[in-house]
């Protein structure tokens, strides 16, 4: 009968060099995952993920509303609306709803005959909407097109920024 | 050991350890959210430019065209290579109807990833 306990055969080299070389693979792998870069270009990524989340909610709003007040024509750092309610009926003129960009925040805002309350809640959204963002502007493209465009800092000790830029088409112009 | 024999424990714990090898990366992929063919910055810039492109497209009036548009670079996004189209066409059951499509595609061909979305309209505004 023959000895098959003779030693470590080739295949088992070879097998065992395969495992240690997808382990070691594997290793570096996950210790770049770990690694601040990736923590960075994720935190990066629920940033902007977060922004895009908040600037489709202000499109909808702005899409929707009853009657679009404030860029009439041109580029303005604000807009007014008079927004679109629940029970199909429209709310007085005095009354309009708006965002507006300023000291460096988008936020959300309404003014009605009496006063000015900028302390409001754009849905699940607290005031300011956007922080830290330069630059930002409406202007109103056409009669029933809006453009919102601005450049936002990412926050915290990380560098750059990102150009942020929606096209609105007004449904109710 | 002859070759009828079932596996002893020994063996069994080694296949478990070779299974549990393999799947292990993708477990901890999963647990940090971090499968990168899934989700992407790119992927978040595509679908904006998506938006933009069909609102551009319903804030237009119906134009009847006659045939397939080619696909354009999107504006903002060449570092991705990222081209777009809007086709307009009657709805096959509703003809007073029209139905918008909005596509972007980037990358290379095999890799390449697409995005579409569809609005109908009245040819008519009410």
């Amino acid at each position: 009968m023959k000895n098959r306990k003779s030693g470590i055969t080739v295949w088992e080299i070879v097998l065992f060099t395969v495992f240690l070389a997808i382990a070691g693979g594997a290793s570096v792998f996950f210790f770049f995952l770990n690694s601040s870069d990736v923590q960075k270009a994720q935190q990066k990524y629920a940033w902007v993920q977060n922004i895009n989340t908040v600037l489709d909610d202000i499109c909808l709003e702005i899409a929707n509303s009853a009657q679009f007040e404030h860029p009439f024509s041109g580029s303005s750092r604000e807009c007014f609306f008079r927004a679109a309610v629940d029970s199909s009926t429209l709310l007085p003129d005095e009354s309009q709803e708006g965002f507006a960009f300023s000291d460096n925040n988008l936020v959300y805002v309404s003014r009605g005959a009496d006063s000015n309350s900028p302390l409001r809640r754009l849905g699940r959204y607290e005031n300011p909407l956007v922080t830290n963002c330069r630059d930002g502007k409406f202007t109103r493209l056409s009669s029933d097109q809006l453009e919102i465009r601005f450049h936002a800092n990412v926050p915290g000790f990380m560098q750059g920024g990102r150009e942020f830029y929606r096209l609105v088409n007004l449904r109710n112009r | 050991m002859s070759e009828t024999a079932s596996r002893s424990i020994f063996e069994k714990l080694i296949y478990l350890g070779i299974a549990t090898f393999f799947l292990w990366p993708f477990v901890q992929l999963w647990s940090i959210k971090a499968i990168p063919v899934f989700d992407t910055d790119t992927h978040l810039r595509a679908s904006v430019a998506l938006e933009n492109l069909m609102e551009e497209a319903i804030s237009r009036p119906y134009e009847r065209i006659t045939s397939r548009p080619a696909f354009k670079p999107v504006k903002g996004c060449e570092d991705i290579g990222l081209v777009g189209r809007v086709e307009v066409f009657p709805h096959p059951d509703m003809p007073a109807n029209v139905m918008i499509r909005a596509t972007v595609r980037w990358g290379m061909f095999p890799l390449g990833k697409s995005l579409s979305l569809e609005y109908l309209r009245a040819r008519t505004r009410p």
